[in-house]
């Protein structure tokens, strides 16, 4: 049975600039089940990271309701927001955001440690994390000794750690070559196949986007389009 | 082939006996050599269905030619889409051998021709919608 992870209801964003707002979300209304693999594409200035952002919490809708695993999230309080994000939601951004003067391990053990799990159990996590992107033999890194695909895995650990059901990704690949880019999204694919992650990626690329199984796009805050693009579709 | 001396007529042997058998000659192999090392001078073909149709549409209705590169874009994304399943498929399979390395090879020729065909689409709808007036 599939659960609904993500729905918005004619979800509007704006952005005072100067002396004039920008629409930049403009009457959204979908929804998210458990197990999707979503890309949304669109434009620089389309509304996608802001849609992203708007899904995920971390900005608030100038109207209309946002969900989040069932819970509307005009209800909860900044700390219910927070925990709801620490242990539910992954987060992967196109430049890493990695603590530099951490090593690849303590990056990755960091929202473990953050929710107050034990050290040594936060650490064997985190390595159980960084084997599963393919980086045990980079533990001890510091980021500025990692190329810029393994920064991207070490990011991508650092999500998966707490096993949340849900993971956002804003342009994972689009700093990467095409290579490093293609592990990443292969292994973005792996988490939702072998684990049910549910993955709302974001990217202005459609090789990127072909990985999902479902392609929304945007133009000018609203969706354009919304197609099943997995298999049998 | 056979006039030019590229093939010669080989002896048919048992059950084979009512069908002609060639066999490649010195001069053949040395043709196909040639063949193999020579880069083919055409590009994609530019006529195709596609082309025509919007061709046809863009004299008789821009938001009608609109509406045909939308519906063809969603054709792209899921071409893509399949690609890439079989591109992953692929990058699983543990065996390394020369038919795998043909495959690759051909679904990299496959998603880049997608990728190219994506962004033709958005040029000739940057066009249409300077044509006509509309907003992009």
């Amino acid at each position: 049975m599939k659960k609904e992870m993500i729905r918005l209801d004619q979800v509007v964003k704006e952005f005072r600039r100067g002396n004039s707002t920008v629409r930049a979300v403009d009457g959204v209304s979908l929804s998210v089940s458990s197990g999707e693999f979503v890309a949304v594409m669109g434009k620089s200035g389309s509304g996608k990271s802001t849609l992203l952002h708007l899904m995920s919490g971390l900005l608030q809708p100038t109207s209309g309701k946002v969900h989040l695993l069932g819970r509307d999230l005009s209800q909860l309080t900044d700390d219910e927001l927070t925990l709801l994000r620490r242990e539910q939601v992954g987060f992967v951004f196109q430049f890493f955001n990695l603590l530099p003067t951490l090593s690849a391990l303590e990056n990755v053990a960091l929202p473990l440690l953050l929710a107050r799990v034990k050290r040594s159990v936060a650490e064997a996590r985190a390595r159980e994390a960084l084997a599963m992107v393919g980086l045990s033999d980079r533990e001890t890194h510091k980021p500025e000794e990692l190329s810029g695909g393994q920064m991207q895995r070490v990011a991508l650990a650092r999500a998966l750690v707490t096993n949340p059901p849900l993971l956002f990704a804003d342009e994972p690949t689009g700093n990467l070559d095409s290579q490093s880019g293609e592990e990443v999204l292969l292994l973005l694919k792996r988490m939702q196949e072998e684990r049910g992650q549910t993955i709302v990626m974001v990217t202005h690329d459609p090789k990127a986007a072909a990985y999902g199984d479902r392609l929304i796009r945007m133009q000018d805050g609203r969706v354009i389009d919304d197609q099943p693009t997995g298999e049998g579709a | 082939m056979l006039k030019e001396g590229l093939v010669e007529l080989a002896e048919a042997e048992g059950s084979d006996a009512e069908r002609k058998i060639y066999r490649i000659t010195e001069a053949g192999l040395a043709e196909l050599e040639n063949w193999l090392a020579t880069p083919p001078l055409k590009a994609r073909p530019v006529r195709n269905e596609m082309y025509v149709r919007l061709g046809l549409l863009v004299e008789k209705d821009l938001t009608r030619a609109l509406e045909f590169l939308e519906s063809q874009r969603r054709v792209y994304h899921l071409q893509m889409a399949e690609l890439t399943r079989a591109k992953i498929r692929l990058a699983r399979e543990q065996r390394q051998d020369p038919d795998r390395l043909r495959r690759e090879m051909m679904l990299d020729a496959a998603l880049l021709h997608v990728e190219a065909d994506l962004k033709w689409l958005e040029k000739c709808e940057a066009r249409l919608r300077a044509r006509g007036g509309m907003e992009t």
